[in-house]
């Protein structure tokens, strides 16, 4: 289980079950001080496809994929906005 | 409301012997369905040329479809899906896995032609002038 309140990485990528969305780098999650259960991302946005990020939104199911030796970290997105090539999105709770 | 012909992201449990079980893509995208051709391609005898190899049909099907499975090592820590780890099956268990996998795709194949079936006979036929007496 994730322990610190800050996971940096270089590679995640934002996926519609298991259709990629996004692919990201040089991101950073941070938790809320205020909610343990809430968690924001910022990163720059490598590469997208318009079809399954439209989609993943309109389901309401687009999940932040962060691997890590061992595994993946995934957090539900909440909200997020691209802009500039730049992603920044809040976050549900770890899950699993 | 018209059919939706984009590929829903649906994942399928199949039983493995012995409890096991993967997880796979319930069908592919075209996309996918692309790439997985395109992986069989190989170069024809160093060339720039390429031909298909059919004999990697079976693993380019598993690399396309499979997503996650119970499998675990001889300490009993899991494994994660991957070429090499797929590569590394025995080949009585790499068969089986193709097996499950093919009873899946012809049972999405006939689903789509029952469906296709139902669609078609559900339309109605443009009315047909009456034939004219020699």
């Amino acid at each position: 289980m994730l322990g610190g309140a800050v996971v940096r990485g270089h590679v995640a990528a934002i996926k519609w079950q298991y259709f990629d969305a996004a692919t990201i780098e040089g991101y950073i999650v941070t938790r809320t001080p205020e909610d343990r259960n809430r968690w924001t991302v910022m990163g720059t946005v490598v590469l997208t496809n318009a079809f399954n990020l439209a989609a993943g939104t309109r389901a309401g199911a687009l999940v932040f994929h962060a691997p890590h030796q061992g595994g993946v970290w995934r957090w539900p997105i909440v909200r997020y906005a691209l802009k500039d090539g730049a992603l920044r999105a809040d976050l549900g709770p770890l899950l699993d | 409301m018209s059919r939706c012909r984009f590929v829903q992201p649906r994942v399928v449990r199949l039983a493995l012997s012995e409890g096991d079980w993967i997880d796979v893509r319930a069908e592919l995208t075209a996309g996918e369905e692309r790439d997985m051709y395109a992986a069989l391609r190989k170069s024809l005898n160093g060339t720039t040329a390429t031909v298909a190899d059919f004999s990697l049909l079976n693993r380019g099907r598993l690399v396309a479809y499979l997503l996650a499975w119970s499998l675990t090592d001889a300490d009993g820590t899991p494994v994660p899906v991957s070429e090499g780890a797929l590569d590394q099956l025995t080949g009585h268990d790499f068969a089986d896995m193709t097996a499950v996998l093919d009873a899946h795709i012809e049972a999405l194949r006939e689903a789509r032609e029952t469906e296709k079936n139902s669609r078609d006979g559900a339309t109605v036929s443009a009315p047909i002038s009456p034939s004219v007496a020699p």
